[in-house]
């Protein structure tokens, strides 16, 4: 292994991991209340948010976390039943639309064409270190973030009423998931790419469900599958020359499996 | 007495629609008020705007300072991927010091389910379980939003029967919401019934502290015989057809609280064509042990009785003056016009938040009246009738009815006229669900 080898794929070993820790704080809420699509919605706009960057010559994490922003804001806006439609079909029209458009800019711009793929399903292998130092801090603002509206997110979701009466405010609560989902979606698009971060979300959350009788227990799970997940991903794409981000996506999936087999296999009562 | 809340002037939109106007609540330390009212009538909308997570488009809403809630919801949106113990759910959303915790769990009986999943407890532990949390907060107020729903009757009573214990052991004060008039407890200070504004609100009657009820039903009959007094005596215009409480709700929405009055008790209006009119009491159900089918039947066809009330005010049950005397769980209850002439002094309208009839209950044995509501001589169709009326709903109900005939002056049939007119209304009005 050469010096420059070893060195880029610390570099992606780091923000793959950065990454994959990150995702599970918000990933549980994401799985308790239904929020997949919503993620959806949030992560396809981020390519929109990419144009955008190359455009006005932003950083990328700028323009995707504003637009993933916007995103959230709109949705949150139009999904309180006066539409008409279903949440679902709601999300499905905004995540879609977000991610046509954001194709079209993207179209526009020559160089971006050329790196489309890299922004569909990431490209690890080119981190820099700024990268992964963006990654990590933004890691920690998530923790923080949500960590510390901890026991208020969960009686939230528990349910809201619940919350009011305890002089808390879910609402409030609910934008602060958001905008940790809108940051974690600009961290994960250099990593795993528009298309996949949701991916991330959902899939160590659900893996980890049938070994957890507790919250927190689902979460340290689910963060331990998803550090799993980046390195052994990392390793498969090493090994069999596979794509970095699907490869950490599938190994994840693999995961979800097993964890369901085991739970299977072992009558794990689920709590 | 703390006053915990109070509300004046309330009115809240929700998703467009004006769910409640001109609303007037207080409750005060340690009173147990019931809300019921029909499904859609806006009890929970009542229940979000007090603890704040709905924020009135009109009126106030004053919170003692520091006013602990203590909230048991109906039920949980609990997804199943969500994996919480009883014993961490009562964490939420602050921790509980184990020792108290375990005192709770040991007061309600439930100290075994602990460390169960949330998700996979009885109606009964359940329900007990959302009280645990609710209480660990120290509650000044503790609000139970349709608490029983999916429990049996046992269950409901015997759950109302430790709410009304936990009261008098912590003095905490107690907001339940219900839809069906029959789940009020006994032990309510006061009933407001709700239709978008605040129909009638009063005292129920504490019946059960009489000597031949403990004999005839013994002493576990933690029941729901409320008394219900209605203080309104404004008129409204019921030609349209009552379909249901919405439509209720519609017709007087542009009057606000400003109901235009009739000329008060006793004139009668032409416009209560379909309804009972302002002079009439309501006579009293009388339902067959353990028969809830009938019973429900039966009350939507006799005139007056509790599905006034529990269609709620679809008709005419929100809008005039009469009480009304449910029979709950197969209790009979003697008219309360038994002897008229021996009935105490009206009172007139309700004076909300006084058990002023508590003392009155006593006198049932000797069948004397409990009512005090409205002047006596107004009081509607002679006890008689009202009871052939209830013992056969489906009968005939026609205005010359034997009691009627036999005892009723001139005014009397004509009142006995006017609430036979409205019996083949009572049953469309009766709102879908809230038959038991």
């Amino acid at each position: 292994m050469s010096g420059l080898f070893a060195d880029f794929m610390i570099r992606a070993a780091l923000a793959g991991v950065g990454v994959a820790v990150t995702a599970p704080w918000l990933g549980v809420f994401v799985v308790w209340r239904r929020m997949a699509y919503f993620g959806d919605a949030t992560a396809h706009a981020a390519l929109l948010g990419v144009a955008l960057s190359l455009m006005l010559h932003l950083p990328v994490y700028v323009g995707v976390a504003g637009i993933a922003v916007i995103m959230a804001l709109v949705v949150a806006a139009l999904e309180d039943g006066r539409s008409g439609l279903g949440t679902d079909s709601l999300l499905g029209v905004l995540s879609h639309g977000a991610l046509a458009i954001g194709l079209i800019a993207v179209s526009f711009l020559p160089g971006a064409r050329l790196n489309l793929e890299a922004f569909l399903f990431g490209d690890i292998l080119a981190v820099s270190w700024s990268d992964v130092a963006v990654i990590w801090a933004g890691a920690i603002v998530i923790a923080v973030l949500v960590g510390s509206r901890w026991q208020a997110l969960l009686t939230a979701t528990v349910n809201p009423d619940l919350a009011w009466s305890s002089g808390l405010n879910p609402d409030r609560d609910r934008r602060i998931l958001t905008l940790a989902l809108a940051l974690l979606v600009a961290l994960a698009i250099k990593v795993v790419g528009a298309l996949l971060i949701t991916a991330l979300l959902v899939i160590p959350a659900a893996a980890a469900r049938p070994l957890s009788r507790s919250p927190e227990a689902m979460l340290g799970a689910a963060i331990a599958i998803g550090a799993f997940s980046a390195l052994g991903g990392l390793v498969l794409s090493y090994r069999i020359d596979s794509p970095a981000g699907p490869s950490v996506v599938a190994v994840s999936v693999a995961c979800f499996a097993l964890s369901r087999v085991v739970a299977g296999f072992l009558s794990i009562r689920r709590v | 007495m703390t006053r915990l809340i109070e509300a004046r002037g309330l009115s809240v939109r929700y998703q467009g629609a004006d769910v409640l106007q001109h609303v007037d609540f207080q409750i005060d330390g340690g009173e147990i008020v019931t809300v019921v009212g029909p499904n859609g009538s806006g009890k929970s909308t009542l229940m979000k705007s007090l603890t704040g997570a709905l924020q009135p488009s009109a009126g106030t809403i004053a919170r003692a300072d520091g006013l602990r809630l203590g909230y048991v919801p109906q039920k949980l949106s609990l997804d199943p991927t969500f994996p919480l113990t009883v014993s961490r759910f009562l964490d939420l959303p602050r921790r509980a010091e184990r020792q108290e915790r375990d005192r709770v769990l040991d007061r309600l009986g439930i100290r075994g389910i602990a460390t169960r999943p949330l998700s996979g407890l009885s109606g009964g532990q359940y329900q007990r379980a959302l009280l645990a949390r609710a209480l660990l907060a120290r509650p000044q107020l503790l609000i139970l939003d349709e608490a029983t729903q999916g429990m049996d009757q046992r269950g409901s009573a015997d759950f109302y029967a430790l709410i009304a214990d936990l009261r008098a052991e912590t003095g905490v004060a107690v907001l339940m919401v219900s839809h069906d008039l029959h789940v009020v407890m006994s032990a309510s200070d006061r009933v407001i019934c709700l239709n978008g504004h605040v129909c009638c609100e009063g005292s129920p009657e504490i019946v059960r502290s009489a000597p031949e009820y403990r004999a005839l039903f013994g002493t576990g009959t933690h029941g729901a015989l409320a008394l219900y007094r209605h203080s309104h005596d404004h008129s409204h215009d019921h030609d349209a057809g009552h379909h249901n409480a919405h439509e209720h709700f519609r017709e007087h929405a542009p009057h606000g609280s400003e109901h235009a009055h009739s000329g008060g008790p006793g004139r009668g209006s032409v416009s209560h064509r379909a309804g009972i009119g302002p002079d009439l009491q309501a006579p009293v159900a009388e339902t067959d042990v353990g028969n809830l089918g009938k019973k429900a039947r039966g009350i939507g066809e006799s005139p007056g009785t509790p599905a006034l009330m529990s269609s709620g005010a679809a008709h005419t049950g929100c809008d005039h003056d009469h009480d009304i005397y449910p029979g709950r769980d197969g209790q009979r209850v003697p008219s309360p016009h038994t002897r008229q002439g021996d009935a105490p002094t009206g009172k007139g309208t309700a004076t909300e938040g006084s058990p002023s009839l508590t003392s009155s209950a006593p006198d049932y044995e000797h069948g004397k009246s409990p009512v005090t509501d409205q002047a006596v001589p107004d009081a509607g169709i002679p006890s008689v009738a009202h009871r052939d009326d209830a013992l056969h709903p489906a009968g005939d109900v026609h205005p010359a009815s034997p009691g009627a005939a036999g005892n009723a002056a001139g005014d009397r049939a004509r009142a006995a006229r006017k609430a036979s007119a409205k019996i083949p209304v009572a049953p469309r009005s009766f709102p879908e669900g809230s038959e038991p």
